[in-house]
């Protein structure tokens, strides 16, 4: 009898959401890279695919449907070292097939990581990826195998934290307004376009500090006023708002690298504010300010699990719960313009690091979405759209230049995208 | 590196144009992202073809039909005829990955359109007398011997044996409703189906369980 027998687990709360509401256009899956200074050899990231997949069992789980929910049950599934020769973020999850949530890809000296939202979110992904390249430098270059700062097989790990720290009380429902959306058109076949921007991390944290603020408020801030200006008259009637997920983990203790995060919405409304980067700062620290408190945060996610627990809900059979839980989803999409989601710093053993050149981050949307993680002395920022103009990037690039001239850009759009 | 004038910032890109402005490049790049072959070429023209065939001799026999009336009305047949291939054959392609499953669902959408020709070529219980009970008996025997020669995980065929097994008991129905005029098959139907669902739950019971818990969790 294998080992896997039986094994299965329930979705944590955030999860419930993602397979209800993905389609090819809006994947729910997200991408980590890792540059390194040389070729990525196929067979030695095999060998270290295979090494790190161990200690992170939740990473073996595949998502069925079951009659009132969805589960995730374990497989005997191995996963394949490819050359990257799909579409970025491209779905992982097929309704019918049994395979495995994440695949791990390479091109170049590139190593990319995709994972389907529902087992992990960036902690968990980046603790998988920092251990893919930390085993495969170990095989590569012999560098000395370290503890990355989390504990392996740990039993948190595969925790759903979210149950931990729910309470039940009942919330009011979030009393955002519609927000401004964008429109145009798409580029073909789903696809995501990302055009990323590497720069020095310095310059940009003292912009950050000159205005007393800190580095996410900050691109926060850049980008409402990049959508801001590009906005037409009338969409300019609705506020801009940015959804930004908080990772629940800086706040309430937690191991697991399943989903702990919540989002908060920042908004600025340009019809009535003057659009200056002061007013949008004053306007985005004041809003970080009051929703980045614990409390705040525990609010957010026990409206959530109050529809877990609600019996009538958890009663209905699956095929209607998609239709609830999708258009859930599509309703609360009107009520913000983009995402802005900051994975803070990677760090990685002092011996790895003249190895790798950088990592990146990013994310399969039906909106547009910005990325963060910086490491070392850079900083990268990814910016995703499903839309085929680049306006708000060109903006919002073209001010970060004005901070840091050796400002690089990258993109995955062919010249007859546009 | 390549770099763009109008917006002076640094490209590291294959592409001739910027990215953000679109303005021609200057200089040498290379490419950070590999170039991707278009998802829809591979197959769907097959797929095209087949749908216009499809629709293509369906509108010819409505056609054909009201030129000589006197052959009397039997292009809905190829209407019929058309959607139970269509429904055999996209779920034969969306449950190829896995054979149980893929069985199991063959099975039901066969004994639903055996009825359904059976009544509409003026019922004469052939659906009920053969197809069901053969279509259920074939399909615990085939999921079974495959789960065993394949080494299937017992989550991939113990659920599908047992749902076919209820649906093979379905058969007694029509046999107290008095509505077979061949009774060997159907009862031999219901006695496999009762003998795969007492052996799956004196063998694979701790299986059959876990699956339905985890099935049913709420």
């Amino acid at each position: 009898m294998s080992k896997t027998k039986n094994k299965w687990k329930k979705l944590d709360n955030a999860a419930k959401i993602f397979p209800s509401s993905s389609t090819r256009a809006d994947t729910h899956v997200f991408r980590f890279s890792c540059e390194l200074d040389a070729p990525v050899e196929p067979s030695l990231l095999q060998e270290a695919l295979d090494e790190t997949a161990k200690s992170f069992p939740i990473f073996g789980y595949v998502l069925r449907r079951g009659v009132f929910w969805y589960y995730l049950e374990a497989s005997t599934l191995e996963p394949t070292v490819t050359q990257e020769r799909r579409h970025l973020c491209a779905p992982l999850y097929h309704p019918t097939a049994r395979t495995l949530l994440y695949a791990v890809s390479y091109f170049g000296s590139t190593v990319n990581l995709e994972v389907y939202h529902v087992i992990s979110d960036g902690t968990g992904a980046m603790h998988f990826l920092r251990t893919l390249i930390m085993h495969y430098l170990a095989r590569k270059n012999g560098v000395p195998r370290e503890n990355l700062g989390y504990e392996t097989a740990h039993a948190g790990m595969n925790d759903d934290s979210f149950r931990r720290y729910s309470k039940p009380i009942p919330m009011e429902r979030l009393g955002l307004p519609r927000s401004a959306l964008l429109r145009g058109s798409k580029l073909s076949e789903n696809r995501t376009g990302l055009i990323r921007g590497t720069m020095h991390l310095a310059p940009l944290l003292e912009a950050a500090h000159a205005h007393h603020v800190t580095l996410t408020a900050y691109l926060c801030a850049c980008l409402l006023s990049a959508i801001g200006e590009e906005l037409s008259v009338r969409a300019r009637r609705r506020p801009v708002i940015l959804n930004i997920p908080v990772n629940l983990r800086n706040y309430l203790a937690s191991d697991s690298v399943r989903n702990f995060f919540t989002p908060i919405y920042v908004s600025y409304d340009f019809a009535r504010g003057d659009g200056t980067m002061p007013d949008i700062l004053a306007r985005v620290t004041e809003t970080f300010s009051r929703e980045l408190v614990r409390e705040r945060l525990v609010e957010h996610f026990n409206s959530l699990t109050a529809f877990e627990d609600n019996i009538i809900a958890r009663i209905t059979p699956l095929p209607i719960k998609d239709l609830v839980l999708n258009h859930a989803y599509r309703s609360n999409g009107k009520k913000y313009t983009a995402t802005l989601s900051n994975v803070g710093i990677v760090r990685m053993p002092e011996a790895c690091l003249p190895h790798i050149r950088g990592f990146h981050v990013c994310n399969a949307t039906n909106k547009m979405q910005l990325c963060v993680c910086s490491f070392g002395d850079k900083i990268s920022l990814s910016l995703t759209s499903p839309y085929t103009n680049t306006n708000i990037q060109r903006r919002f690039f073209r001010h970060l230049q004005t901070l840091d001239s050796t400002l690089c850009i990258e993109s995955n759009l062919q010249d007859d995208d546009s | 590196m390549k770099h763009c004038q109008n917006c002076n910032v640094q490209v590291r890109t294959a592409r001739e144009t910027c990215p953000l402005c679109q303005a021609p490049l200057t200089g040498e790049g290379e490419s950070v992202f590999p170039k991707i072959k278009s998802l829809y070429s591979q197959y769907t023209l097959f797929f095209k073809l087949l749908i216009l065939a499809t629709a293509a001799g369906v509108i010819v026999s409505v056609a054909v039909n009201l030129m000589i009336p006197q052959s009397g009305l039997w292009c809905h047949y190829v209407l019929i005829g058309s959607v139970c291939f269509w429904v055999l054959f996209v779920t034969a392609i969306r449950r190829r990955t896995s054979i149980p499953r893929g069985i199991l669902n063959q099975v039901f959408w066969i004994c639903i359109f055996s009825g359904i020709w059976d009544a509409i070529t003026r019922w004469h219980g052939w659906s009920i007398d053969f197809v069901i009970p053969c279509a259920c008996m074939a399909a615990i025997v085939t999921i079974g011997i495959l789960g065993k020669v394949l080494h299937l995980p017992p989550g991939e065929y113990v659920g599908c044996i047992l749902a076919d097994a209820v649906l093979g008991i379905l058969p007694l129905i029509f046999y107290f409703a008095n509505l077979l005029h061949f009774i060997y098959l159907s009862l031999s139907c219901v006695a496999v189906s009762l003998i795969a669902i007492v052996a799956l739950f004196i063998l694979e019971g701790e299986q059959i369980r876990s699956d339905l818990a985890r099935r049913f969790h709420v």
